[in-house]
């Protein structure tokens, strides 16, 4: 196989004679290390090798991992999104009560007032009317 | 003989140029380049197993808020309906005693 390396300019390239057989080793290994065709070839011809050692074992446990990790992620946007909706819709609610609350509360103050009846401490039923008027839609 | 062409850049077509020995030799050894790519994709790999744990954690974490968060809505609400059940029969049991002072 011809290799004919050229850059923009049409007229100089650099020609490499490769027997066909090492030309369809280097597809064959192309094809198994999941690499196109044309990053192998730059690899060779401007990157270099490299001295690092990676056994086949080592490539296979790291691919498990990933297989493992994916399938975990993928279990877990499965949950999230009926999740959210439902809290949405519970925090929607909470916030309808908040608003209704809001109301009778300042009525029950209006309306101990003119009876002369003391008023009630309802700070914490307060807070929470805060919380969920505040609650981002 | 088949011909495949691949482009590159006029400096890289120099470096090729003045390297043509050494990249000959590449082409033949068929070991090292196997141990390059298998290092290649290793490296790939491991950037890509460590781009999906950072996402697992961020949405497990997520995830735990969420729970937490439905929960306490939960019981909210059923605080604020025990609430407005009570206060709506106060403010009724009121207005009653205000018609009746009138």
């Amino acid at each position: 196989m011809k290799v004919v390396v050229r850059s923009d300019s049409k007229w100089k390239k650099v020609v490499f004679n490769v027997p066909d057989d090492v030309f369809n080793e280097i597809e064959k290994n192309a094809e198994e290390y999941g690499f196109r065709m044309d990053e192998v070839l730059k690899i060779i011809l401007i990157d270099g090798y490299v001295e690092g050692d990676v056994k086949k074992e080592e490539l296979k446990e790291l691919e498990e991992e990933i297989k493992t990790l994916e399938k975990l992620l993928y279990q877990l946007e499965g949950k999230w999104s009926p999740l959210k909706f439902k809290t949405y819709y519970i925090a929607l609610d909470n916030q309808n009560l908040a608003i209704q609350l809001s109301g009778m509360l300042a009525e029950n103050k209006r309306l101990r007032k003119q009876l002369g009846l003391p008023l009630v401490n309802r700070k914490e039923l307060e807070e929470l009317i805060h919380y969920y008027m505040g609650f981002n839609k | 003989m088949g011909e495949v062409e691949i482009r590159v850049t006029r400096e890289e077509l120099r470096v090729i140029k003045d390297k043509k020995r050494e990249i000959e030799k590449r082409f033949r050894d068929i070991g090292g380049l196997k141990r390059t790519l298998a290092y290649l994709k290793y490296s790939l790999l491991l950037e890509h197993r460590n781009r999906l744990k950072t996402r697992l954690e961020e949405l497990e974490k997520k995830h735990l808020e969420l729970v937490e968060f439905e929960e306490k809505a939960r019981r909210d609400k059923e605080i604020l309906m025990k609430i407005r059940r009570e206060l709506s029969e106060e403010n009724a049991k009121l207005r009653k005693m205000l018609e009746a002072k009138k």
